[in-house]
């Protein structure tokens, strides 16, 4: 039972550890309090356990398929969140202080945590619910749960320091590229419970990579959590993981060179 | 003028989404997968390849499961003593293994799309 709950802790911790060590080491580079991200922290905890309080409600919901619905929606609102973020990471915004530009993001970066907590939170919640009646095998779940959480939280303290030092030409590149990658993932990820609950058509898989990388393996784990890797993706999955990564670096590129236009013209 | 513009794209775009999305589950076969004492049955259970499968899992245990198979890409909580719905396939023929994510030693399965 031990090594289930470490399986099991780990994979919920991990996905929540990769946002979070891209959010922190972010505004970290902007120089921007923690509050937000700590707000959020606690926030997402609420959020976890009301939403494990409601799962029966949720899971009825939508002819049974509410907790897909519920997955999706919140995949999508922290897509959504996440694009306008990485739009407003650029020093020359935050370099001002507190103005509206910093505190829109410190707000945004709260919501991202409050959701992506949430999310895994609640599995986690349930996952320990089921012990409730066999306080022996409480215990043993526990520990297994302490040690792949130390494990997820190891990871992302370690991608949080690489993050932090990385050299001054990749500082700003690495970070959003990773979450630009992380959102398409999610973005496929939401697709797939639109499938699962059979509001959207499933297909065929284009292709099956589980040879090469097994879903099921620590690569192929920490390759989902960081790019949303599956080994039989279906073509709506890629057409939308594409579509998030394009529109994602579009509105990085076009948020930045708007930004740059007025100082250009200002030295004309 | 660009009013109706607008309003031909909203339409077609919206004709667009209900082809997409268009959800025809009548004629959609139903499986039921029952887990009891934290075992699936049936552990194994024939579909048809190549098409739509409604799945029905029944949790007859007092406490969760999450129904996982990385070969099928799907996850799902049902809750202890409740019912719930997963769709699957199109399928090319071959075995999908399947486990009970909360109890992996002895909830096992497998779906085979023949």
């Amino acid at each position: 039972m031990t090594l289930s709950a470490v399986i099991i802790i780990l994979r919920e911790v991990l996905e929540a550890a990769l946002v979070l060590s891209l959010l922190v080491s972010t505004t970290r580079q902007m120089g921007l309090p923690y509050r937000g991200i700590l707000a959020g922290f606690l926030l997402g905890m609420a959020g976890a356990v009301s939403a494990t309080l409601l799962m029966d409600v949720i899971s009825d919901s939508f002819d049974g398929v509410g907790q897909e619905v519920f997955n999706a929606v919140l995949l999508t609102v922290i897509v959504l969140l996440l694009i306008v973020y990485a739009a407003g990471l650029d020093r020359r915004i935050t370099a001002k202080g507190n103005g509206p530009a910093a505190m829109l993001l410190l707000v945004l970066s709260c919501l991202v945590v409050t959701l992506a907590v949430t999310r895994e939170g609640m599995e986690i919640i349930i996952f320990f619910y089921g012990f409730s009646t066999d306080p022996a095998e409480l215990l043993s779940g526990l520990v297994g749960g302490a040690i792949g959480a130390g494990i997820g939280i190891s990871l992302g303290v370690l991608i949080y320091y690489g993050l932090i030092n990385l050299p001054e030409r990749f500082a700003v590149v690495v970070p959003l590229v990773l979450l630009a990658l992380v959102a398409s993932g999610m973005a496929s990820q939401a697709v797939v419970y639109l499938m699962q609950g059979g509001l959207v058509e499933s297909q065929l898989p284009v292709w099956d990579t589980s040879g090469w990388i097994s879903e099921s393996s620590v690569t192929g784990q920490l390759l989902y959590a960081a790019l949303g890797y599956e080994a039989t993706p279906t073509l709506k999955q890629l057409g939308f993981y594409g579509a998030t990564l394009v529109v994602f670096l579009l509105v990085i590129v076009i948020s930045r060179w708007l930004r740059e236009a007025p100082a250009m013209r200002g030295v004309q | 003028m660009h009013g109706m513009k607008t309003r031909l794209h909203l339409a077609l775009a919206g004709i667009w989404l209900a082809g997409w999305g268009s959800v025809a589950h009548a004629g959609v076969p139903v499986y039921q997968i029952e887990i009891r004492e934290h075992l699936f049955y049936p552990a194994e259970l024939r579909v048809p390849a190549g098409q739509k499968i409604k799945l029905q899992l029944i949790n007859q245990d007092g406490t969760p499961e999450e129904f996982e198979s990385f070969e099928l890409n799907r996850e799902k909580v049902i809750m202890g003593k409740r019912k719930s719905v997963i769709f699957i396939g199109p399928l090319h023929p071959g075995e999908y293994p399947y486990f009970g994510e909360f109890h992996p030693e002895t909830a096992q399965g497998v779906i085979i799309a023949e």
